[in-house]
């Protein structure tokens, strides 16, 4: 099973038609959490429910990849006094607005980018780092511990639940990173704040994030050079940018990240969030064979455009699963299967991640996923 | 990087020339391993 | 004199420098009352030009981001000549992201070209409790009540507030907006609101509409 899986995988990256359409959806911790009727905020401070919980997604959802993947975990972030990532009363872990970094302080982040994380922007989104020299030394130890821990018990879940599941030994989430404006934006500048800053300091905007480039790539590259294992890198700020400003600030430091990430033998798997309809021209310039998930545009103008060079994902509107009945459900699924899959560098994803379980009906996303892995065939 | 927080086991052994070569050879993967897992945690922070 | 004409251009190309040379050129002359709210005036017509533009995919969520930053240190340079008398209000929104979700741009953009177009809105800002909006709005009295999330379960959020709403008697006396990702046709009518946007600068003419 898991060896046929990933051989579907290896198909596409490799440019071969598969066997079948492979089938790649995941569902959010939040979601698995309510799935498995437990709650929020308990199942994610204790996470030794998480097997249990994760073991029911994967039971109950066809996928030929490991359909959970959670890597925030509220320990870490509160041992940290974190602002940037606060549960909210719901037990939702979300993620506010903030400013790391001032805007009269981007001549310090141009002149050593790390030394002003460090210095500077972890201290100002992590209150328990703004403290005297050795309880910040011992947060950041409790934190770093606590990371650690979590991340090691969800590694381990995920190989149990790979090895009982038979999941495609192939891993899209092997590296993480993001667009080097991405990173000056989210959580540096904010929205708002880089919004005014590529007006107000253009100049001073695109050393910055010409400066955090090498950080982005060397934070995107993983132990191990493979073509099958991937650094995903979810896209943000670019659909709500003008063009101009998008070909000046953000292409050009992205372009190089996933140049320098294919050179070293990483394969980037894009999660192309919002509407990126003005920038596939762009897009067509990465490296051959990146994997690019869309949540929104027209999947005919993107199978035409870059389904020769690239791997084709997403599209599959989650929104659907919720209103539509369930046969059209799976027509939808079927439409854009006959539109993506010619020609194989096709994966079948939905176009957003589930976040609440209120997001889908469940036996509408059951009978598409069982309706892809029976009938997706080459 | 032009930082003091991060140091290569290059920069490492320069400033510590009474480690011997045979020593030097086990003690670089684990040094650079916790110097590396420390940037991704800092950098993950921000992400 | 200025040229109103001009500076409405400007504030629609979002040219900042222009725009704050001119204002502050304009402040310098001790204008008079009638001619200061002539002049914000076509400030406000350079926003509606700016949400044209947004509509027709120049501009975009940044742009409209910017351009209430612009109208912000605009108003800040008006302020010494503007009368107290002379703001006239169109109308008052109470405003917030609603219990549980915790975004607040799509709410802050909102604000800004609700207060561009006249109105005096009132930010409860984020993950605000139904419970607080139905104080304020027996507080304020205001004709609006605009809702505002991201998450899926921000409709839960948006129907709780709108039936406590109801359950103070306070429904009838406003209109009810919501706005955000998750809105749909189908959730304004759930929740029980009067109109629903995922583009602020519609969600502003549809409150001038209510207004009027």
């Amino acid at each position: 099973m898991a060896r046929e899986r990933t051989q579907l995988f290896r198909d596409v990256i490799d440019g071969n038609i598969p066997k079948r359409v492979p089938v790649c959806v995941s569902f959010s911790i939040e979601f698995a959490i309510q799935y498995a009727g437990k709650n929020l905020a308990e199942a994610q401070w204790d996470t030794g429910q998480l097997e249990e919980i994760f073991d029911q997604i994967c039971r109950d959802f066809y996928s030929d990849l490991l359909p959970v993947n959670a890597f925030r975990f509220p320990s870490f972030y509160k041992l940290l006094g974190a602002r940037n990532f606060v549960m909210s009363s719901n037990g939702f872990l979300q993620h506010p607005e903030v400013e790391g970094l001032l805007q009269e302080e981007y001549d310090d982040f141009i002149a050593s980018p790390y030394n002003c994380i460090i210095e500077k922007i972890l201290p100002r989104l992590y209150t328990e780092l703004d403290t005297d020299a050795a309880t910040r030394a011992l947060a950041l130890a409790k934190a770093f511990k606590a990371f650690h821990d979590e991340m090691g018990n969800a590694v381990m879940i995920y190989g149990r639940l790979n090895q009982k599941y038979g999941y495609a030994d192939i891993n899209l989430f092997a590296g993480f990173t993001e667009a080097p404006f991405d990173f000056v934006a989210d959580q540096l500048r904010g929205f708002k704040g880089i919004s005014t800053d590529i007006r107000r300091v253009p100049d001073k905007v695109e050393a910055a994030v010409d400066a955090a480039t090498p950080l982005m790539i060397k934070a995107g590259l993983q132990p191990f050079a493979s073509k099958y294992n991937a650094t995903f890198i979810p896209l943000h700020m670019a659909p709500f940018m003008r063009t101009k400003d998008f070909e000046r600030f953000y292409w050009p430091s992205f372009k190089k990240l996933v140049d320098a990430l294919a050179e070293a033998g990483h394969p980037s798997y894009l999660f192309v969030e919002h509407d990126w309809m003005r920038y596939l021209d762009h897009l067509y310039e990465l490296p051959a064979g990146t994997i690019m998930r869309f949540e929104y545009g027209d999947p005919k103008l993107v199978k035409e455009k870059l389904g020769d060079k690239h791997i084709i994902s997403g599209f599959y509107p989650v929104a659907l699963l919720k209103t539509g009945t369930r046969q059209q459900c799976i027509d939808k699924a079927k439409e854009i299967i006959d539109i993506l899959a010619p020609g194989g560098r096709y994966i079948f994803d939905f176009d957003k991640v589930p976040i609440t379980l209120d997001s889908l009906n469940v036996e509408n996303a059951r009978a598409v996923l069982d309706y892809v892995a029976a009938n997706a065939g080459y | 990087m032009n930082t003091k927080y991060y140091k290569t086991w290059e920069q490492y052994l320069a400033e510590h020339p009474e480690i011997d070569e045979k020593q030097a050879q086990v003690m670089k993967p684990k040094m650079q391993g916790y110097e590396d897992m420390m940037f991704s945690f800092i950098m993950f922070l921000l992400m | 004199m200025l040229d109103l004409q001009a500076l409405t251009k400007a504030v629609g190309d979002l040219n900042e420098q222009q725009v704050l040379a001119m204002l502050k050129e304009f402040v310098a002359t001790n204008p008079g009352n009638e001619e200061t709210v002539a002049v914000v005036n076509a400030c406000q017509q350079g926003m509606a030009i700016v949400g044209e533009l947004f509509d027709q995919k120049e501009y975009f969520v940044g742009d409209l981001i910017f351009a209430g930053e612009l109208l912000s240190s605009a108003i800040d340079i008006l302020k010494p000549v503007l009368g107290g008398e002379s703001t006239v209000t169109v109308g008052k929104i109470v405003l917030g992201t609603v219990e549980g979700d915790l975004h607040d741009i799509g709410k802050n953009i909102f604000k800004n070209m609700a207060e561009a177009a006249g109105f005096e809105v009132i930010d409860l800002g984020i993950d605000v409790p139904a419970a607080t909006f139905v104080e304020k709005v027996k507080e304020i009295k205001p004709e609006i009540v605009g809702m505002s999330g991201v998450l899926t379960l921000a409709l839960d959020s948006m129907k709780k507030t709108v039936d406590e709403l109801k359950t103070a008697g306070l429904r009838d006396g406003v209109k009810v907006i919501i706005g955000g990702n998750p809105v749909t046709e189908e959730a304004c009518r759930v929740i029980g609101a009067d109109a629903f946007t995922t583009n602020a600068a519609e969600g502003v003419k549809i409150c001038q509409g209510w207004v009027k």
